[in-house]
């Protein structure tokens, strides 16, 4: 199984720790990026040509500058063209009429030419403006699209996954890879992807008018090329794995932040401030490390490719000039060329820029596909079992299961419930109660035998409509931000407000839920952090009871009720278990005295089961287990070291 | 704006850095500044007498000299001001966590996790960058200006006039605009904030999310969430995708009106041909500065933005802290004094505990029993100070808790909290949580007493097995066991038991209760249940309804007395005589 990051049992690692990726791939991640620009590749071409537009007039600036040069500024010039405008300047008496009739029309010749120029300058600026911004807002359009698209899919994805991937995941991990990584991806898009091809456009385009005003000038030029190329191929694996560190120094932080956050109230009990701020120190200076090797690694990039520029500036001085001297070019030319000399840069050291961000962007896309190459194991079958009628029949054939391989859980364990019946779980802790009610809803699937709710092996059954007819309340309440009514019907928009007063009546949550200001719209702050654990559970219950399930799993969910509490549950209980299969996971034997049948675990094996009076009568496990609860609670006034042998 | 000054501030300790690398932008900028004038000599002596090949050959040379010096320059700003820059963010880092770790839990009961997460990456990013790539422009953009319009100024004052005319234009818009570029920022991050808020809690809970089959409901919430960002984002790039442009069109329409002054100027002679080149290129130059006035508000409204609302959160205050006449103590040890203690949460109307009064003596064990939402929790979060009781109403050893350190008051007290939260790391840090010196002797007792060892031997990495977030992989009973250790392990002279035995199973809590009879012996010890099994040993109990303490005394003492207790007892006794009727039935159905 490809695993996506550390997980349980890394030797030297901790759970926050994630794996080194080894090889580096550019087109398979760029072609699967791709896959997400498709849908709006009409507006990308659209912009790609606003971009090409936009170039054109780029490359028409310098040669309506020239034009301008040669028709208007410089025609004809020279210092003794110069000396005459400066002796017209000074003393126009002193020359010629006709000179002096001379110079005046060629000025106003030259100066109507300007104008024109001048005003086709205006006209293009103007042109390119309103490309410029149409373009950017049609690229933000289409790359905030983009990076939707792809939160929701990795959304999607998680929610399906198994859950042994969230056991070995640690949640800030996988909040930076839906966001922080999306958003470092569609910066390198943003960036690299669509300019690119107006790039390579600007790049032809000037490398064709230079070869037309003087190949060889050109030619001279274009010995920097492949020096640029090989510097940004080799600055291209440090890019990465730069990036690569980056990437997962940030993902450490997260997860950090989300556990230490979680968990403020025990930092704060143990004092631990110090202690995690010494760690966070840690963790921040590897982040910290890893951006600025980075830094080092582009900030050498960017000054030889600008010292590539310049050189070759210092080329054409040198080269053109001695082609002018030789008079093989003339003054326009070199002029239009020291002009140009930026622009033929300008794409060339952009593109190698961008090839190098877009490391980032693959490094960052490279834990996203990791992650969306994740398999869910756990899926509805091709062809999958719809019931028409549900009647709740739940077995175990010789079940075996295992979280980790070669340390079983569950041993051959086989029992069947029939519908309407309700079954208890007693057994020592880590016996594999929970472990029972894990497999019901196949939130895991077992490795051996088969657990099957109406008699279809629950592999077979179509998820969704395995899930909504079995409830779990689990050992952990889970309790979401939003409002009470939110929490009972988890966003099920089937289930009518009035349903979940119904069953808060039931449960008696109402009677706290009405006590709140705000009734069933009180705001639930994030885990339930404003109400009490009982209160907590209570929610969880009538939850549960709201989504009317055909199956009902309960594990360990009454532990922190207290007594009235527990009373009142007890009785709602009844009500709810009538008519439909239960399976009650509890350590306080009072709870389940009243099941039909008790499944007595150790170790992962069935040793007893029957009803309750059958199973007192067998005198074995369940009846050590009954009477060590029932001894000391009966006996008040009996101290436990009193019954010491 | 105001806002970034804070982010600012964090540059000082840098400082030296700073100074390196302006020096090294200052000479990068002077020395580009040097090649249009050389481009503007070599065009003026083109077709002259002084263009010679060896005149050739020095201005190449010249300029690659300063191209391989602007290089090095170029190199060492970068390094330095990027630098600083991750070290503002590593260090605003640091101290967002540090003041996170001082809030109280009542400002985290509120906060969401994502959104703090979100405020330490993302907009953290956003202030970087303005500290950084904002710094740089400034300063680039400033000096870069100034030394273009001298050499301007230079070559004709009337053109330069020219050049400056997109000024006013662009400051009116960098007012107007700012403001609103700022507001909207504000909308993106918090909208990302929302996103990443919900990836986080849906993540946490995706056990629920799966067994309800809720994930599509959870995916439109998400992609609810997801198009309010996308609508945020969108309204920025239209105020900023306006703001560039119309900059850059200001800059371009100068640069039209130069070209047909300039040319005329040169066409009339009032300037060489060469004049106009090197003009020209410093328009170009210029141009960059006016840009960069775009970007800058840009950085400085996202970063500005974003600082404000990382410090709505650094400048919460933290409520809980140290008076500034607070007593150190070695070690408290009790008693623990309560005197009509009234407390109420910020956001409830409902008084928790009202008119209080109890003293849980030096020595001796306290049993508090009360029913869900009874307000034990908050006594004991109150006793901790994790909430702040009002003033003169907490005493430990006589001393009001309101005038101890934090620090003495927490290190005095081991407490098992009520949700049993552990930590991703392996068993044996988990225990040695509080103390992470502590020796594997003392690890070892902690499990012993809290009945894990055997647990504990039967993994196959024992107390090295990491225990996954929050604990997953350990069942409830093994985690509050483990939670159980970890107070042990502190060897506390006040030890607070809040309801945690309710996931062990009776065997085993009989036998914690056994083992914890000589632990507790001259501590001061609270036990929280709703169970009278576990506290009936208790010197005293106190009973708990509604935040009031309406019974006190021994087991036997209240049983006698009308009230709670004696009326949970009955329940709970005419639960077990149900039972042990049912259990003589079934014992004499097996004789």
């Amino acid at each position: 199984m490809p695993h996506f990051g550390g997980g349980h049992g890394g030797h030297g690692h901790g759970f926050h720790d994630e794996k080194d990726l080894g090889r580096m791939y550019d087109i398979k991640y760029l072609r699967r990026l791709w896959r997400y620009a498709i849908p709006y590749r009409k507006l990308l071409l659209f912009v790609i040509v606003l971009l090409l537009l936009m170039a054109c007039i780029d490359l028409a600036l310098p040669i309506m500058q020239k034009f301008a040069m040669d028709g208007a500024i410089a025609t004809g010039s020279g210092p003794e063209y110069d000396n005459l405008v400066r002796t017209y300047k000074e003393d126009p008496d002193s020359l010629d009429p006709v000179v002096k009739e001379r110079i005046e029309t060629e000025r106003s010749g030259r100066l109507n030419l300007l104008y024109i120029i001048a005003m086709i300058f205006f006209g293009s600026i103007v042109v390119q403006i309103v490309f410029r911004v149409v373009s950017l807002l049609t690229l933000e359009y289409a790359g905030q699209n983009i990076m939707l698209d792809l939160r929701m899919h990795i959304f999607r994805h998680l929610g399906k996954l198994n859950l042994t991937f969230f056991d070995n995941n640690p949640t800030g991990r996988l909040v930076t890879r839906a966001t922080n990584d999306v958003q470092a991806v569609y910066e390198a898009f943003n960036a690299v992807v669509v300019q690119s091809a107006a790039d390579v456009f600007r790049f032809i385009g000037i490398a064709a008018a230079m070869l037309i005003l003087s190949w060889e000038l050109t030619l001279v030029l274009f010995t920097t090329v492949p020096v640029i190329i090989i510097i940004s191929l080799i600055f291209r694996s440090l890019h990465r794995k730069a990036f690569r560190q980056v990437r997962k120094t940030l993902a450490r932080i997260n997860a950090f932040l989300a556990e230490n956050l979680s968990g403020i109230r025990v930092v704060k009990m143990f004092r631990r401030e110090n202690e995690n701020l010494g760690r966070f120190d840690g963790i921040n200076g590897k982040y910290y490390n890893a951006n600025i090797s980075q830094l080092i690694i582009s900030s050498v990039f960017q000054p030889i490719m600008s010292l590539i520029r310049v050189t070759a500036m210092g080329l054409l001085i040198w080269y053109g000039g001695g082609q002018f001297v030789q008079g093989k070019i003339d003054r326009g030319t070199l002029i239009a060329f020291i002009w140009y000399i930026e622009m033929f840069y300008g794409p060339i050291i952009d593109l190698s820029a961008k090839y190098n961000i877009l490391q980032s962007a693959i490094a960052a896309g490279e834990r996203i596909f990791i992650l969306l190459d994740e398999k869910s194991t756990i899926t509805s079958p091709k062809d999958p079992y719809v019931p028409a009628t549900f009647h709740g029949k739940v077995e175990f054939n010789n079940v075996t299961f295992e979280y980790k391989p070669d340390e079983p859980v569950l041993r051959d364990l086989s029992f069947t419930i029939e519908p309407g019946q309700t079954y208890a779980v007693v057994g020592a802790t880590g016996a594999g109660k929970t472990t029972i009610t894990n497999l019901v809803c196949r939130f895991y699937d077992v490795q051996k035998g088969a657990v099957l709710v109406d008699g279809v092996d629950v592999k077979e059954w179509d998820l969704r409509e395995l899930r909504r007819r079995v409830a779990t309340v689990m050992q952990d309440v889970f309790i979401f931000s939003g409002t009470i009514t939110d929490n009972i019907r988890m966003g099920e928009k089937s289930i009518a407000v009035e349903t979940v007063m119904e069953a808060a009546a039931v449960t008696k949550a109402n009677e706290f839920i009405e006590q709140s200001p705000e009734a069933y719209e009180q705001t639930v702050y994030e885990r339930g952090a404003n109400f009490s654990t009982g209160q907590r559970q209570l929610l969880a219950f009538t939850r549960a009871l709201a989504f009317d399930p055909g199956v009902l799993v309960l594990d360990e969910a009454t532990a922190n009720i207290d007594t009235r509490t527990e009373q009142l549950i007890q009785d709602a209980l009844e009500k709810l278990t009538t008519g439909r299969t239960s399976i009650i996971v509890a350590h306080r034997l009072s709870t389940i005295r009243k099941a039909d049948c008790i499944l007595v675990l150790s170790q992962g094996k069935l040793v007893e089961s029957g009803p309750h009076d059958e199973l007192l009568r067998k005198k074995g496990l369940y009846y050590k287990l009954y009477h060590l609860q029932f001894d000391s609670s009966a006996s008040g006034s009996s101290r436990p070291q009193d019954r010491q042998p | 704006m105001r806002s970034l000054w804070r982010a600012f501030r964090y540059l000082k300790r840098h400082w030296p850095l700073l100074v390196i690398g302006l020096g090294a932008l200052l000479l990068v900028d002077s020395v580009q500044l040097l090649i249009p004038k050389l481009v503007q000599w070599y065009f003026d002596a083109l077709g002259t007498p002084r263009f010679t090949s060896w005149y050739i050959l020095r201005t190449s040379l010249a300029i690659f000299a300063i191209s391989l010096s602007i290089g090095v320059f170029r190199f060492l700003w970068r390094l330095t001001f990027v630098g600083v820059s991750f070290r503002v963010d590593r260090d605003i880092r640091r101290d967002f966590f540090d003041h996170l770790q001082k809030l109280s839990v009542g400002f985290h009961a509120r906060r969401k996790i994502g959104e703090l997460m979100a405020l330490a990456t993302n907009d953290l990013n956003a202030v970087r960058m303005a500290v950084g790539m904002g710094l740089i422009l400034m300063v680039d953009a400033i000096f870069m200006g100034i030394v273009c319009a001298v050499m301007m100024l230079h070559i004709s004052w009337k053109l330069t006039l020219f050049a400056a005319l997109p000024c006013p234009f662009i400051t009116i818009l960098v007012l107007t605009v700012g403001r609103v570029l700022h507001r909207r920022f504000k909308e993106q991050q918090k909208a990302y904030a929302d996103v990443t808020e919900h990836v986080q809690e849906t993540i946490s809970g995706i056990r629920v999310i799966q067994g309800y089959t809720q994930e599509e409901n959870f995916a439109e919430q998400y992609s609810g969430l997801n198009r309010n960002l996308f609508r945020a984002a969108i309204r920025v790039a239209i105020t900023w995708g306006m703001f560039g442009p119309v900059v850059h069109c200001l800059v371009s329409i100068a640069i039209g009106i130069l070209l047909y002054f300039g040319g005329k100027a040169a066409i009339f002679g009032d300037i060489s041909t060469g004049m106009f080149v090197a003009f020209f290129m410093y328009l170009q130059m210029i141009a960059w500065p006016f840009m960069a006035v775009g970007w800058l508000v840009n950085l400085f409204q996202r970063g500005g933005a974003s600082m404000l609302r990382l410090s709505e959160v650094m400048d919460a205050d933290p409520d809980i802290k140290d008076a500034p006449d607070a007593i150190e103590m070695e070690s408290l040890t009790g008693p623990i004094e309560i005197r009509n203690l009234d407390f109420k949460y910020d956001d409830t109307e409902e008084p928790v505990l009202h008119d209080l009064s109890v003293t849980f003596e030096k020595g001796k064990t306290t049993g508090i029993i009360g029913r869900t939402g009874s307000g034990k929790t908050t006594l004991i979060d109150l006793l901790l100070r994790l909430h702040d009781p009002p003033e003169g109403t907490v005493f430990f050893d006589g001393t009001d808790v309101r005038k101890l350190k934090v620090e003495s008051l927490r290190r005095s007290i081991g407490i098992v909290p009520q949700d049993s939260f552990l930590f991703s790391d392996s068993i044996a840090q988990n225990i040695a949580f509080g103390r992470t010196d502590a020796p594997e002797e003392l690890i070892q007792h902690a499990a012993e007493v809290s009945q894990l060892i055997d647990d504990i031997r039967g993994f196959p990495q024992g107390f090295d097995t990491l225990v996954g977030e929050r604990g997953v992989t350990l069942s409830g009973g093994q985690r509050q066991r483990t939670a159980i250790a970890r107070a042990l392990l502190l060897d506390p002279n006040i030890l607070i038991l809040d309801d945690s035995l309710s996931a062990i199973d009776v065997e085993t809590e009989e036998a914690i209760l056994d083992k914890l009879r000589d632990v507790r012996k001259g501590k001061t010890c609270l036990i929280v249940s709703h169970r009278i099994l576990t506290v009936k040993d208790a010197d005293n109990i106190v009973v708990l309804e509604c935040g009031k303490i309406t019974q006190s005394g021994t087991h036997d003492e209240l049983v006698e007395k009308e009230g709670l207790y004696a009326d949970l007892y009955r329940r709970q006794q005419l639960q077990r005589e149900l039972e042990q009727f049912e259990s003589d039935d079934a014992k004499s159905g097996v004789k």
